[in-house]
């Protein structure tokens, strides 16, 4: 017998494919107990291939943002698997995971440590993860989100919104994950900016192969950026529908086609 | 229009700040008739220390210039702050952004609601009652008796919101400001308390300001819209004409946005120019 960590995958799922990158099964989170108790996430699962980008939405309160904590490793509370590659995540996760999944939030007038400046944001994952060359490093990611080498030595009150999701973006980005996170990314933002910030996401998705596992309640921006839809009602993945499905309102479940009847306008 | 409803000429607004002076609103004019106007815009451009200036509630340290404000022959201008309380609520309200910040969490709902009514109307409390669960019927509130007793905490946001409205249509205003009254709201609760809105707003002949920056949904929910930029509105234009605007600033706006009926590989970002501050606003197409 060995003390290795199986890889358990429960009985009867299909086996793996080599491009699977992010998958959870059959994920089950609830909050407080007894009376309290509120189901937040049933028996979710889902699966995105290597490069690919899945978008969940539904309204505030269906589990999404949820979901994607778990995913990230802030809530270890959660039944059924996660799995990056083709290996399940312990619930308490390690440091080499956080070198492969980075997490981008909604607010970056909130994720930003105010007496920070710019430099000491972006040299802190490095030094934790024990890169080299961090100078150069730091130099390049700050060049690819479209901010010059002036911006190191700012503070956040300094920058405007899209220059601080910029900021947080370069930050994920500067150890060279494989899968982003992004809650709402835009959703604090102008549509001028949105503009821009979801551009640079597409860009750097491109350059550098990133999986992008997204949370939204906007329609039109996540079947911009991605190209499969989870829809969400209360704490489940009610259907799944690519990009060219909700331009063209092909839905099944009425609850979905409501959504989008309300998105179009 | 003969005669407006309200009339701003030559607005002014400036925030004195360690780095100057911040020209918050420069030199804004407008009329609204009884008509639902949006005015849209990015953040900074003014469009909601615009709203506040009517009802003369901009920040203390804000200064304030204007040429002329006039509300139903009545000048607000001149108006001094014991003249302001009487015309504030009771014939121009406010909707804000967000319930769980405007209502206040110690005060049961319908009390709230009664309250409102009763500081301008002097009525029997068992009347006010009757009226304000009238109210919330209106605001398509099912079970009226049961929340008038809930405490804010309890309501939903979409249902906190439909709260706030029922409490600024009570006194029967004959203008209604609303500060971005849907951002906070899903899209499913957006469509439905803009539904309410309207209905109510269009029964009774109120005039509506509406301030979001949501241009489609400006577009669809407005008589007229406005646009402002840098503290100046650029373009004025009727609603149904927005996707034919003009200035390079509106059409920038239109089309940054991400769209489902036409998918592009990146978006366009407007560009900006600052001789549009300084130039005069295109009216329903035409440059003066």
């Amino acid at each position: 017998m060995t003390a290795a960590i199986p890889e358990v995958l429960p009985a009867g799922r299909p086996q793996s494919t080599p491009q699977r990158h992010l998958e959870t099964i059959d994920l089950d989170i609830t909050f407080g107990t007894g009376l309290a108790t509120h189901h937040a996430v049933k028996e979710v699962s889902f699966m995105i291939k290597r490069g690919g980008a899945y978008g969940l939405i539904g309204e505030s309160g269906c589990g999404k943002s949820t979901i994607l904590r778990a995913v990230a490793g802030l809530n270890a509370d959660y039944r059924g698997a996660i799995l990056i590659g083709d290996k399940e995540v312990q619930n308490k996760r390690g440091k080499e995971f956080f070198r492969r999944v980075q997490m981008v939030f909604q607010d970056p007038y909130a994720s930003l440590h105010p007496r920070k400046i710019v430099k000491s944001v972006l040299m802190e994952p490095m030094k934790i993860h024990g890169f080299d060359n961090p100078e150069a490093r730091m130099a390049r990611v700050l060049d690819e989100v479209g901010l010059g080498q002036e911006f190191r030595y700012r503070y956040p009150h300094e920058l405007s919104g899209g220059q601080r999701q910029r900021i947080a973006i370069a930050r994920a980005l500067v150890i060279e994950p494989e899968i982003l996170l992004l809650d709402e990314p835009t959703s604090a933002l102008d549509v001028s900016v949105q503009a821009e910030i979801l551009n640079l996401l597409k860009t750097l998705r491109r350059e550098r192969h990133l999986t992008y596992l997204m949370v939204s309640h906007d329609l039109a921006v996540v079947a911009h950026l991605c190209e499969r839809i989870g829809m969400m009602q209360s704490g489940r993945i009610i259907e799944e529908m690519t990009d060219d499905d909700v331009r063209a309102s092909r839905a099944s479940q009425p609850y979905t086609q409501e959504f989008l009847a309300a998105s179009i306008g | 229009m003969a005669n407006p409803l309200l009339t701003v000429e030559d607005l002014n607004i400036t925030f004195p700040g360690a780095h100057g002076v911040n020209h918050a609103v420069r030199g804004v004019s407008f009329t609204i008739g009884h008509e639902k106007v949006g005015i849209v815009g990015e953040s900074g451009s003014g469009k909601s220390q615009t709203g506040r200036a009517i009802l003369k509630l901009n920040p203390a340290f804000a200064r304030m210039e204007v040429g002329k404000l006039e509300f139903a022959g009545c000048d607000l201008k001149a108006a001094s702050e014991r003249q302001m309380r009487r015309i504030r609520g009771n014939r121009i309200s406010m909707i804000l952004q967000d319930p769980k910040f405007s209502l206040n969490p110690l005060m049961r709902i319908g009390a709230q609601i009664m309250e409102a009514y009763r500081l301008h109307h002097r009525t029997r409390i068992a009347e006010a009652r009757q009226r304000t669960l009238a109210m919330l019927e209106a605001v398509q509130i099912r079970e009226p008796e049961r929340v008038f007793n809930l405490y804010p905490h309890e309501v939903s946001g979409g249902m906190g919101q439909r709260i706030m409205i029922a409490m600024m249509l009570i006194p029967e205003p004959e203008l209604i400001i609303a500060d971005e009254p849907t951002s906070a709201l899903d899209v499913t609760v957006r469509r439905q308390v803009l539904g309410i809105l309207d209905d109510l707003v269009s029964r009774r002949g109120t005039a509506l300001m509406f301030i979001s920056h949501d241009l489609n949904l400006v577009a669809d929910f407005c008589d007229r819209v406005l646009v402002m930029y840098a503290g100046r509105i650029v373009e004025d234009l009727p609603a149904r004409e927005l996707h034919n605007a003009r200035h390079p600033y509106t059409r920038g706006l239109l089309e940054s946005l991400p769209r489902l009926d036409r998918p592009v590989e990146l978006l366009k970002v407007p560009s900006r120019d600052p001789a549009w501050r300084d130039e005069p606003s295109i009216y329903r197409g035409v440059t003066p």
